[in-house]
């Protein structure tokens, strides 16, 4: 006979809470999609009704199949990590990343060969920029920073998560909204604003995400045994707070009705120009630096296993990084109709912003100092010095794009989608691939299946960046030249699709450049699913020395 | 015509002197603070403890 | 929720911050508030932040629904519409983008990358004709062109149904739409996308400069027609020969 059990088991106040909201969520998404103005709107309001409905049964599901007592916060004196989320959004990053790359890669060659837009309406390169860029940024970068801070916050407060479904909700309420943008996009949903396409009601649901996820950072902060908050999650909250607050400020916007995807933004002309620079600027600036930044901090020092070079530099660098990053909007709307007091402005942080980057980049390349035969002997270690490498680079790009007398030049070129690239590719991608080598082992306790694979993702994936990047300067700085190019006459030599003409071969080394990058993340994936499929190990050191295992 | 770009000019000149002198000074403090705070050799101790965070939860487990 | 027993008291204000995750979030919203209130404020504010100038008008409902189309299969990816005031810019598209001539469009359309020339003053430049051709088949009319083609435009009906909603909102943020114009969205609709059509006249009274398209589509308006609309009104509203650049200098 079975034990009764000790503690009645009963639905908690948030499974039964969060049954409830979802249910009434199911049933007015049911009945908008009933009255959309729209097909794509109705497709959009049944997928929020069936992940609605999913949900509920999933929460009776999980209840039904967990123990009465709640996750014990300790196990023998050990804090008890909830890794669940760690590792969904780990595997999440990695399908989104090779889907986002494959759309790149795609991009790249109907810019070659226009023929590849198929003349249909899904693929056309309009809808397709908008996926690739939310792919890589918002669904893989996005990913990667839920699951490297949902490890972080834990190990570094030495605390259980806090929430038992919030961190669940915030990691697949995520990638629903990252569903309903990017199915959006293709069927022709989107606010025409860059990197912040997605339409109201999609934003309105990532704002209760992010809204979660603020508050299980901040709970699991309360929770820690350890007084200090270690710098990294500092990056994460300035990442959070910001990112809020950007999302916020551009997405100002009435719907046309509730049957319809479409709102009107309240700003308009210059004003929304403004607002949307300001805002897509620190999306760089915040989701892809600061963020990141939060994951060099704890990898870079795990991973050589020694602390960040100078703790003290990290303040610094935290507190000018995230005052001055504000304020470099307008560096992307230089000789445009708003006024030369915000362009100046633009200019002068930009400049600025210079010092505290490379204060970062030197923090994060310096905490090898002495231990530097690791580059030689641990390729992901190698990976995320690297990354921090191309952070230094892009960030002295950036300055120097910035001065207007550079841009006015480099504006409107693929100078732009270059430099972007070296950051995205070189920094955040680096970044993020040497985070997941270290963390999908850690997480599921199993050594690395091969360094000899990372080695080569590495190599084939620094080739690739290298040809994209050097490709864009030259096509940018070479369209930039010829459009401001006079005859002798005095009359302008080349007509725009002279200029276009003249980058084909540019596009076509991108494209190869594209498609190693691609190739290397493939590798990984390989690299991981091996990992995953090996048998766990049990003690400590053995995944801790697994750099020196598989070499 | 000429009243209004005085004017313009005049008030960007005004906020630019502002800035480029009290402006900057009331920064250029505050980084004053900041770098003298953190780098007071008394804070050393504290700071070098708050960087072994990571490094020190490997007693925990994995 | 931001202490814990841990905490040794005192110690000044970083130390506190790196202890209390409720200061730290507050002191950083402080600070990433500065740059962006500075910079975004004034522009509301700043009379002279958009020029004074004639001849702007709303979008008529069909050039709206072309302005959604334009939206709606991202063109600003590849087209910008913000003309800057260099010499070869001047020269290859016209006059210097003017804020005003953005401030009805809500979202703003200037754009970041030119994979095809700037649209600011694209208006008039081609026939009608020459824009449909080419948004069929690009490659016809530029044999070394790159830009996708849009045939789908022409076969898809023009889904108009609910212009006049979104003109109403567009009014709520402000837009000068007229209580006219808001109550004959739909007949102006019809109007402009017919050369014989009876309310032309009211449309042209409602909408000056209104280009009214010289193709009446079989079967009714097509997306087509809207974009078509929308590309020949961009850049047209202001007389330059009238315009004194000196009196909105900024």
């Amino acid at each position: 006979m079975e034990r009764p059990p000790l503690i009645t088991k009963r639905m908690t106040f948030g499974e039964t809470s969060l049954s409830v909201i979802f249910a009434a969520l199911a049933a007015a998404s049911f009945w908008i999609a009933l009255h959309a103005y729209t097909a794509v709107y109705a497709f959009h309001a049944v997928l929020f009704a069936l992940g609605s409905a999913g949900a509920v049964v999933a929460i009776r599901k999980r209840y039904q199949a967990r123990p009465a007592a709640p996750a014990p916060l300790m196990i023998d004196g050990r804090p008890n990590y909830n890794l669940g989320p760690v590792k969904f959004t780990a595997i999440a990053a990695l399908f989104w990343g090779v889907a986002g790359f494959l759309v790149g890669l795609y991009l790249a060659l109907e810019l070659a060969y226009p023929q590849f837009n198929l003349d249909l309406p899904w693929i056309n390169f309009g809808r397709l920029r908008p996926l690739h860029t939310s792919a890589v940024i918002f669904a893989f970068g996005g990913n990667v920073l839920l699951a490297s801070s949902f490890y972080i916050m834990q190990r570094t407060s030495r605390a259980r998560i806090a929430g038992d479904l919030a961190p669940w909700f915030v990691v697949l309420g995520y990638n629903f909204f990252i569903l309903i943008a990017g199915t959006g996009y293709l069927l022709g949903v989107t606010r025409g604003h860059e990197y912040a396409e997605p339409e109201w009601y999609a934003i309105l649901w990532l704002v209760v995400v992010w809204v979660v996820y603020l508050l299980v950072y901040l709970f699991t902060l309360a929770r820690r045994t350890e007084p200090h908050i270690y710098v990294a999650n500092w990056f994460f909250l300035a990442f959070i707070v910001t990112v809020a607050v950007l999302v916020l400020g551009n997405n100002v916007e009435i719907p046309v009705s509730i049957y319809s995807a479409q709102s009107v933004i309240v700003w308009a002309g210059v004003q929304d120009a403004m607002i949307q620079w300001w805002y897509a600027h620190n999306a760089v600036g915040f989701f892809l630096t600061a963020g990141f930044l939060g994951i060099m901090y704890y990898f870079i020092p795990k991973r050589a296993n020694r602390p960040i070079y100078s703790y003290r530099l990290s303040i610094v660098h935290f507190w000018s990084l995230i005052f001055l990053y504000i304020w470099a909007g307008p560096h992307h709307l230089h000789y445009t109709a708003l006024p030369d007091w915000a362009q100046t402005l633009g200019m002068v942080f930009s400049v600025v912003l210079w010092m505290p980057s490379w204060g970062g980049m030197i923090n994060g390349i310096m905490s090898l100092s002495g231990a530097w035969d690791k580059l030689r002997t641990d390729p992901v270690l190698r990976m995320l010095v690297v990354s921090v490498a191309f952070y230094g680079m892009s960030t002295f790009e950036g300055p120097l794009m910035s001065v207007k007398a550079v841009n006015a030049l480099s504006h409107y070129t693929d100078w732009g989608i270059g430099h972007v690239h070296s950051g995205s590719l070189g920094w955040v991608g680096f970044v993020s691939f040497g985070a997941l080598y270290c963390l999908i082992p850690w997480v599921w306790r199993r050594p690395l299946y091969s360094l000899k694979l990372v080695n080569w993702h590495f190599w084939i994936a620094t080739i690739g960046i290298v040809f994209y990047i050097s490709a864009m300067w030259v096509a940018g700085i070479m369209q930039g030249l010829m459009w401001r190019a006079y005859t002798p006459q005095g009359f302008l030599e080349y007509s725009f699709i002279e200029t276009t003409e003249a980058l084909h071969p540019e596009y076509l080394i991108r494209a190869a450049g594209g498609g190693l990058f691609l190739i290397g993340a493939l590798i990984m994936v390989y690299n991981i699913y091996r990992t995953i499929a090996s048998p766990e190990i049990d003690t400590a050191e053995d995944i801790a020395a697994s750099p020196q295992l598989a070499e | 015509m000429n009243d209004k770009i005085a004017e313009a000019a005049s008030t960007y000149e005004a906020w630019r002197a502002f800035a480029a002198s009290w402006g900057l000074i009331f920064f250029g403090l505050i980084f004053l603070c900041v770098i003298a705070y953190v780098f007071w050799p008394s804070r050393r101790q504290e700071f070098e403890a708050d960087a072994q965070i990571p490094l020190r939860e490997d007693d925990d487990d994995v | 929720m931001s202490q814990t027993t841990h905490h040794a008291p005192g110690g000044g204000l970083q130390k506190r911050i790196e202890t209390n995750s409720i200061l730290l979030v507050v002191a950083i919203l402080i600070l990433v508030s500065i740059g962006g209130i500075v910079e975004i404020v004034p522009l509301f504010y700043i009379k002279n932040t958009i020029e004074k100038v004639d001849g702007i008008r709303p979008y008529s409902p069909l050039e709206l629904a072309g302005y959604n189309i334009y939206v709606r299969e991202g063109c600003y990816t590849c087209h910008s519409q913000m003309i800057r005031p260099l010499r070869d810019e001047v020269e290859r598209y016209g006059h210097y983008s003017l804020a005003a001539e953005s401030m009805y469009d809500h979202p703003f359309q200037w754009g970041s990358k030119r994979n095809g020339p700037d649209l600011a003053r694209v208006g008039g430049k081609y026939s009608n004709d020459w824009q449909r051709d080419h948004l069929r088949s690009p490659r016809s009319m530029v044999p070394t062109s790159i830009m996708p083609g849009y045939p789908f435009l022409a076969e898809t009906p023009l889904n108009g149904a609910h212009l006049a909603e979104q003109m109403r909102m567009l009014r709520v943020v402000g837009v000068p739409y007229t209580d006219a114009q808001l109550e004959n969205a739909a007949a102006d609709l019809t109007a402009q996308s017919a050369p014989d059509d009876p309310g032309a006249a009211a449309l042209r009274q409602r909408y000056p400069n209104v280009v009214i398209n010289d193709i009446a589509s079989k079967g009714g308006v097509t997306e087509e027609d809207a974009l078509v609309a929308y590309l020949q009104h961009l850049g047209v509203s202001v007389d330059f020969k009238l315009y004194d650049d000196k009196a909105n200098i900024r």
